[in-house]
């Protein structure tokens, strides 16, 4: 067995030069006792390698993604079963400053640190080129040149595809990357097939087309790697089918699609490759908000909430939004002061747009009168200063406080 | 003296939310820096609220800051409803020291 001072060095030197001194010991269980430290020692390193290879991964492939307005999204990443387990599987969603999102899938040759190390490299280049406003085919011609620049070489697939909710559309192109899956609002599932150019760091001069198709309100969108669909145990025509099939009972919650399709797509055996999946749904702005409410503080929450939602369906802006919701919540504040007897009553909250203009009314069954405190007349006057126009419709069925914006904000 | 409020205020929860605040100021502090960084919905009861706390204070020649982001819709309300007429506005807490004793 190793000595103390032996094991000491293990910990500390270089395993080959301890293995020797411990020969020239010639004591056979020294030497044992060394290889098996130095093999531990691998393992450590394996496993420190492994976890910080996670935890960069997971820094990077956040499931959360960033809100857009009228696009609901989630994303999902497998490790493979291999021993360093992460590989250089990636998604991103950048939203640009003109309403359009830009999503991203990509795989990098590669496993481990190294492998992850690379998709950061990538994920950020993409970014970059994608808040440009290049468009897709450009986006990859410059990813192609960014990746053979890079010190190590490596190739990788990718598809960049740009979804228009204004247009209802999506436009992509792909460098040897798998096409995505569209699902239409009545759940028919079709592959965007594409022209598929080369894998980035393949070539010095590649050729990438373009493709438009319709994603009309309500569609899903599905980019996915190929660990999904293909396999040691399944060639790639039947996961192709199998995640066509998929597609049809796609549940509308991006979340719970991607798990779906995990469940019915994915097989995992020992050698198995990574897997990065995005779904992201259009949603239909509905026409119209129309809430009845309790009459009662603990309700105002819940409003400006579905307020919020209606709001972001239809394309509002956040800083507009929220001035939207302040007025609002002071006209139900006073609804529900005015409910008599309280908490017993409810009232009308109803938002509607015409074009550009907003239309939010708040209804009671109450009298208008100046609330408890006076605070109502802060209320009143922030009203005012919030909106284009305020009404306020008294009768003895109730009171109706209407309120005019436009949503974009610019003044009337 | 710092109180830092997190979340949504609005009628359910301001006259609690005051009742707090107000429990914890001593009467040995200067002055009282509500910090709103992290509140991500006010409205007139909010700022109602403050105006309440500042009147109190003032009783006892304490001084009210309130601390909101630059840009955020909680700051324009605060704006809308001209809180510099009762507190100090400032964008970080550490904007607060340079206002301390005023």
């Amino acid at each position: 067995m190793a000595d103390r001072n032996s094991r000491r060095r293990h910990r500390e030197g270089d395993p080959d030069r301890e293995l020797a001194g411990d020969a020239r010991g010639g004591d056979g269980d020294a030497i044992l006792g060394a290889a098996l430290e130095g093999l531990r020692r691998a393992a450590d390193e394996v496993e420190v390698e492994r976890s910080t290879a996670e935890t960069l991964q997971r820094s990077l492939l956040r499931e959360q993604l960033p809100d857009v307005a009228g696009v609901r999204m989630a994303a999902r990443y497998v490790a493979g079963s291999s021993e360093a387990r992460i590989g250089g599987d990636w998604y991103d969603a950048i939203p640009l400053r003109d309403g359009r999102l830009a999503l991203v899938i990509g795989d990098v040759v590669g496993r481990g640190i190294a492998a992850a190390a690379r998709m950061a490299h990538l994920q950020s280049a993409v970014r970059a080129y994608a808040l440009e406003g290049l468009r897709p085919a450009l986006v990859l011609e410059r990813m192609n040149g960014f990746v053979l620049a890079l010190e190590r070489r490596c190739t990788a697939t990718m598809l960049f595809a740009l979804v228009d909710p204004g247009d209802e559309t999506v436009r992509f192109a792909s460098a040897g990357h798998p096409p995505p899956l569209l699902i239409d609002p009545e759940g028919a599932p079709q592959f965007g097939r594409s022209p598929s150019g080369n894998p980035l760091g393949a070539q010095p001069f590649p050729h990438y087309e373009e493709t438009t198709l319709a994603l009309t309100a309500g569609s899903a969108l599905v980019l996915y790697t190929d660990g999904l669909v293909e396999g040691s145990e399944r060639p790639l025509e039947a996961g192709m089918a199998d995640l066509r099939r998929a597609g049809v009972e796609l549940p509308d919650e991006p979340a719970e699609g991607c798990q779906a399709l995990l469940d019915r797509v994915m097989v995992r055996t020992e050698a198995d490759d990574d897997v990065a999946l995005l779904v992201a749904r259009l949603d239909v702005p509905a026409p119209s908000l129309d809430l009845v409410v309790p009459a009662e503080p603990a309700s105002l929450m819940g409003v400006r909430q579905a307020l919020g939602r209606w709001l972001q369906s239809i394309g509002t802006d956040p800083a507009n939004a929220y001035e939207l919701q302040v007025a609002c919540g002071e006209a139900c504040a006073n609804a529900i002061a005015h409910a008599y007897p309280p908490g017993e009553e409810t009232f009308l909250v109803r938002a509607d747009r015409d074009g550009d203009e907003l239309t939010i009314e708040v209804k009671d069954s109450g009298e208008w009168r100046l609330p408890r405190g006076g605070t109502g007349g802060r209320g009143l006057a922030l009203i005012e200063q919030l909106t284009d126009s305020l009404e306020i419709e008294r009768g003895t069925e109730g009171t109706t406080v209407r309120m005019r914006r436009r949503s974009s904000g610019a003044r009337l | 003296m710092f109180a830092t409020v997190r979340g949504e205020i609005d009628d359910s929860n301001a006259a609690e939310l005051g009742r707090t605040i107000t429990a914890q100021v001593a009467s040995a502090d200067r002055m009282l820096a509500v910090d709103l960084t992290h509140v991500s919905y006010m409205d007139s009861t909010g700022v109602e609220l403050l105006f309440g706390l500042a009147r109190q204070l003032q009783a006892r020649r304490q001084s009210l800051i309130v601390v909101v982001p630059p840009r955020s819709g909680v700051r324009r309300v605060l704006e809308l409803c001209d809180i510099g007429s009762a507190a100090k506005l400032v964008s970080a807490r550490d904007d607060v020291a340079a206002h301390d004793g005023g």
